[in-house]
């Protein structure tokens, strides 16, 4: 746990940071942004001590920082910079080794390590150890870089925009390894952005800093919901409604739902009938196979007229979908219901067009 | 490391033969009548000349990187701007006036001419060290400090590694100019390849001042090689 009390930074006369209080929670993701000077870097900084608070104090676990040696603090911190800074004189493996031999590790341990962490940020251990950082791509060199910050374990990972310079597409998918990576070690992040979209896909908490002072603190769903004032509401954007629902998964509105079996479909039939038109169809697996009309059948051979086979995909949601992904299949494909499935693609419910947009009306009211 | 060798063993049998040199001499001067100096041979020559350039290199790459690490160091950044004016106004500053300023102060002999060969071929080798340093980028260092080394370790891990380069090819460019500019401790009585350069000259005989000239040249290109051959195994880059 980081508690940040009463914490300012003053260059000259100007405050960087401006009595900021917060306190993140363990093996949360805390996502600090704002525009660009408005303190993010300085905030991160402070907390092990590159740059020191001019008044306020911040404790980890209930120790203060300042009591600690610089060096001895920031081992204990994972810590990935505005431009990644890997080192170019040495190899990945050696970048990534670097503060386990500070900490005095046994080589064949360190060895051990760098496989474990290439293996980690989904990089060939066998294939990378040995490249020059000169020879990454970018994205592979943000993958280094938190492999890096990870390599000796450090409850905290501080991150000042870690994925800054990667192409949209790869960055989205950084952010959610990342993600995955967090939730799987239980670390403590701190991690700086600019980017609205990275922080709400990431956050479980967002605080969005305005010249030095932080302005609201929250999770991202509440300050979609309700941004405090006018900057928080413009910083979020026009599409906040949308947004909030890339928040939400599918499962969470899921209704259960009827469905025949391309065999024994006859039994339930009637019953069917009185709740709607139409069905899902699956095989005897319970995997979907498509819908049909329920008016038109009676028989196994009308089921198979009257079934209009479609790929899974298209007219289905993973239950682990977001309402968001959700709402633009449905639009995309002109429909207002779609299949949900889990893992092994069976059906397990449906999800519908109104329920989303009852959803969002709830959250814009609150 | 073989191929270090072999041009040092080449340029060990090449000046240590002198009926070679001989007859060379005496093909490209076939008027004078004597074609080899005759106080010494090459290979003490050469001796004498690699003692006054090692001895004065030696002590300008010591006195050269630490001046340099100390004013690229907060506690020394007072003297950053000093430092670069010093070592960009002597490249205007030729070795001869060097020399003739060392004398009155330090007499005649071996010393004025390390003090002399020293002067010249620090600044070289501080103005790199410099560069070398000031050219490691911020964000490396800082990505180093906040993984929690200490100052020293950024020095001696990061700073220094990547300033290498910059570093050996100043030293490079020091050394082979001190090869050439140590042929005028002769004039001092220093000895060294300068003396048959000076015999010549005074004698009115070539075949002395292309002796000495050409085992100077050939000193020079076989340090180059060797300090070229160090910069490719101590660097990182490709
Ligand atoms: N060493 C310094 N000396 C003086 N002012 C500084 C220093 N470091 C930062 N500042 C100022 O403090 C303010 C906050 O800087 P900071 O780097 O924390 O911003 P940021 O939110 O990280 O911005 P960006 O998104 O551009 O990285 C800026 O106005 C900056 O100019
Ligand atoms: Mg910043």
């Amino acid at each position: 746990m980081i508690e940040l009390i009463n914490v300012s930074k003053k260059y000259g006369d100007i405050f960087a940071v401006k009595d900021i209080s917060m306190t993140i929670g363990k093996a949360e993701i805390c996502v600090l942004i704002g525009p660009s000077g408005c303190g993010k870097s300085t905030t991160l900084k402070m907390i092990n001590r590159m740059v020191e608070p001019s008044s306020g104090d911040i404790l980890i676990d209930n120790e203060s920082v300042a009591e600690l040696k610089p060096e001895l603090l920031r081992r204990r911190i994972g810590y990935v910079i505005q431009s990644i800074g890997l080192f170019p004189h040495m190899t990945v493996g050696e970048n990534i080794a670097v503060v386990p031999r500070l900490l005095k590790w046994e080589k064949s341990r360190v060895a051990a390590r760098v496989d474990e962490l290439l293996e980690l940020v989904k990089l060939d251990a066998l294939k990378y150890r040995e490249k020059y950082p000169s020879e990454l791509s970018g994205g592979e060199a943000q993958r280094v870089g938190v492999a890096r910050a990870l390599a000796a374990d450090p409850p905290i990972l501080l991150m000042d925009e870690p994925f800054g310079a990667v192409d949209p597409l790869n960055r989205e998918r950084l952010q959610y390894e990342f993600v995955k990576i967090q939730k799987a070690l239980n670390k403590t992040v701190v991690f700086v952005t600019h980017d609205i979209d990275e922080a709400i896909r990431i956050a479980d908490k967002i605080a969005i800093l305005k010249a030095g002072e932080l302005v609201q603190y929250d999770t991202p769903e509440n300050m979609l919901a309700a941004p405090v004032n006018k900057f928080v509401h413009d910083f979020v954007g026009v599409d906040r409604a949308l947004k909030r629902l890339s928040r939400f998964k599918v499962g969470e509105l899921m209704r259960p739902t009827t469905s025949i079996t391309m065999v024994n479909y006859s039994t339930s039939l009637d019953e069917m009938r009185k709740k709607g038109r139409f069905s899902w169809v699956t095989d005897v697996n319970k995997r979907l196979r498509g819908w049909a009309e329920l008016t038109k059948i009676s028989t196994e051979k009308e089921l198979n007229e009257a079934l209009t086979e479609l790929d899974a995909d298209l007219i289905s949601a993973h239950v682990d979908t977001s309402l968001k992904d959700a709402l633009s299949k449905m639009l995309e494909h002109g429909v207002k219901t779609l299949a949900v499935v889990d893992d092994d693609t069976l059906l397990i419910g449906e999800i519908r067009m109104a329920d989303i947009v009852d959803f969002t009306d709830e959250g814009d009211s609150s | 490391m073989v191929k270090a060798v072999l041009p040092v063993l080449i340029f060990a049998a090449f000046i240590s033969n002198m009926a070679l040199w001989e007859g060379l001499l005496r093909f490209l001067f076939p008027r004078e009548k004597v074609f080899l100096y005759p106080q010494a041979n090459l290979s003490q020559l050469v001796g004498e000349h690699l003692v006054l350039v090692l001895v004065s290199s030696a002590l300008a790459i010591i006195v050269g990187l630490s001046i340099g690490i100390f004013v690229t160091r907060p506690a020394g950044k007072d003297f950053l701007r000093i430092a670069n004016e010093l070592s960009s106004l002597a490249q205007t500053f030729p070795p001869v006036a060097v020399l003739a300023l060392a004398v009155p102060l330090l007499g005649f002999g071996f010393k004025p001419t390390i003090t002399a060969l020293f002067t010249y071929s620090v600044l070289p080798i501080l103005r790199n060290t410099i560069a070398g340093l000031e050219g490691v980028p911020l964000n490396t260092i800082e990505a180093a400090s906040g993984m929690g080394m200490s100052r020293l370790q950024i020095l001696g891990r990061i700073e220094l590694p990547l300033a290498l380069k910059v570093i050996l090819a100043g030293i490079r460019i020091s050394v082979i100019v001190n090869i050439g500019t140590a042929t005028i401790g002769a004039v001092v009585g220093a000895g060294g390849l300068g003396s048959p350069i000076i015999s010549g000259l005074v004698r009115d005989n070539p075949a002395f001042v292309l002796e000495g000239a050409l085992a100077a040249a050939l000193l020079a290109l076989l340090a180059d090689f060797l300090i070229g051959k160090a910069e490719q195994s101590l660097s990182w880059s490709h």
